[in-house]
């Protein structure tokens, strides 16, 4: 289990996209991702980590190298796509991140329900990626990122990486109660893409 | 309802994302020839088990240079890659044309185009039907050179 002691919010598009940083690292958890998945050394210890999740079949049984290449390729057209968004605003429905984000988990008792189109993206995998940011969704159209990972596995319950990001997404849930931006009886929904 | 408003105010301030996010498109050409090499270099290190340290030595550059470089970040120069060559015994900059594949499919399609024919013709085969098969046979190789020709120019 990791220690997260500090939070902090940092702004990636008002009132629309923020991050979080954690323990004073200087780097928000949205810039550490993309900072990551274009960083060659740390994509191959991690596939190397992780070679037999990898290569189990999933995602069908791939070469670190291609693995690498393959993420740094997802990763710039994330980052291309949320450029758009950050500079076209969220007044462009079709350049909105609801269009990006879906709901971790179903449920029934959302802020604002996921429209039908987006269902089959959400849950019927039509861009096999397995880039993942996790966040927060506040309000219809603003999200808090907590972190994200590269999900090889089907769950997230039993690789450990992946617990830690839904720590993560439990801890900035009571830091936003305790800062007042949420009260306890606010409906939050967990997000991903 | 969530307090935005409270939420910027407690924002420290804008993300240094989008700012990378731009240099990274910008620049998307050559990261990725980069990338590409430093993917090699560090398989590279890993299969002969040799530290990145050495390999700075071989070199005559700093560690922090070759830090740079297996991150896939650094706009390397002919020079740095050659050393880099030498150093690990690899070809970095392979060429996109692979002529051995050319060869192999090739021959895949000759077989291809062989076997019925073959089979086909028998003790009982008569003259007409041979010069049947003859003509069909001419007109599959021609395919099968014209195939060979537009795989060779792609």
């Amino acid at each position: 289990m990791n220690n997260y002691t500090n939070f902090a919010i940092t702004t990636i598009i008002e009132n629309s996209l923020y991050a979080i940083e954690y323990n004073n690292t200087g780097n928000d958890e949205f810039n550490n991702l993309f900072e990551n998945w274009s960083d060659v050394e740390y994509l191959e210890a991690f596939f190397e980590k992780h070679k037999t999740d990898l290569q189990s079949g999933f995602y069908g049984d791939i070469q670190i190298e291609d693995a690498i290449i393959r993420t740094i390729n997802e990763a710039i057209e994330l980052e291309h796509q949320l450029i758009e968004i950050a500079e076209k605003g969220k007044s462009d429905a079709k350049h909105s991140l609801q269009t990006l984000f879906k709901p971790l988990y179903k449920s029934e008792n959302s802020i604002y329900p996921i429209p039908e189109h987006q269902k089959s993206k959400a849950y019927g995998y039509e861009f096999k990626s397995w880039l993942r940011i996790y966040a927060i969704r506040i309000e219809e159209n603003t999200f808090i990122v907590t972190g994200g990972a590269i999900k090889l596995t089907d769950t997230m319950n039993d690789r450990e990486h992946l617990q830690n990001e839904l720590e993560k997404l439990d801890l900035v849930k009571q830091f936003l109660i305790d800062e007042d931006i949420i009260d306890n009886d606010s409906i939050v929904d967990f997000m991903e893409i | 309802m969530a307090n935005i408003e409270k939420l910027n105010k407690i924002s420290t301030g804008k993300s240094n994302w989008i700012d990378k996010a731009k240099e990274r498109q910008e620049n998307k050409a050559w990261l990725n020839h980069s990338q590409k090499i430093a993917v090699k270099v560090l398989r590279t290190l890993r299969e002969m088990k040799m530290k990145q340290k050495e390999l700075a030595e071989k070199i005559g550059v700093s560690p922090q240079q070759i830090s740079k470089i297996i991150k896939g970040k650094e706009n390397l120069t002919l020079e740095t890659i050659s050393k880099l060559e030498n150093a690990l015994n690899v070809n970095l900059i392979l060429s996109e044309n692979k002529p051995a594949k050319t060869i192999k499919e090739y021959i895949i399609k000759k077989e291809f185009v062989y076997v019925p024919v073959s089979y086909a013709v028998t003790s009982k085969t008569t003259a007409q039907q041979r010069k049947s098969y003859d003509i069909s046979m001419n007109y599959n190789l021609n395919i099968v050179s014209e195939k060979l020709v537009t795989y060779g120019k792609c």
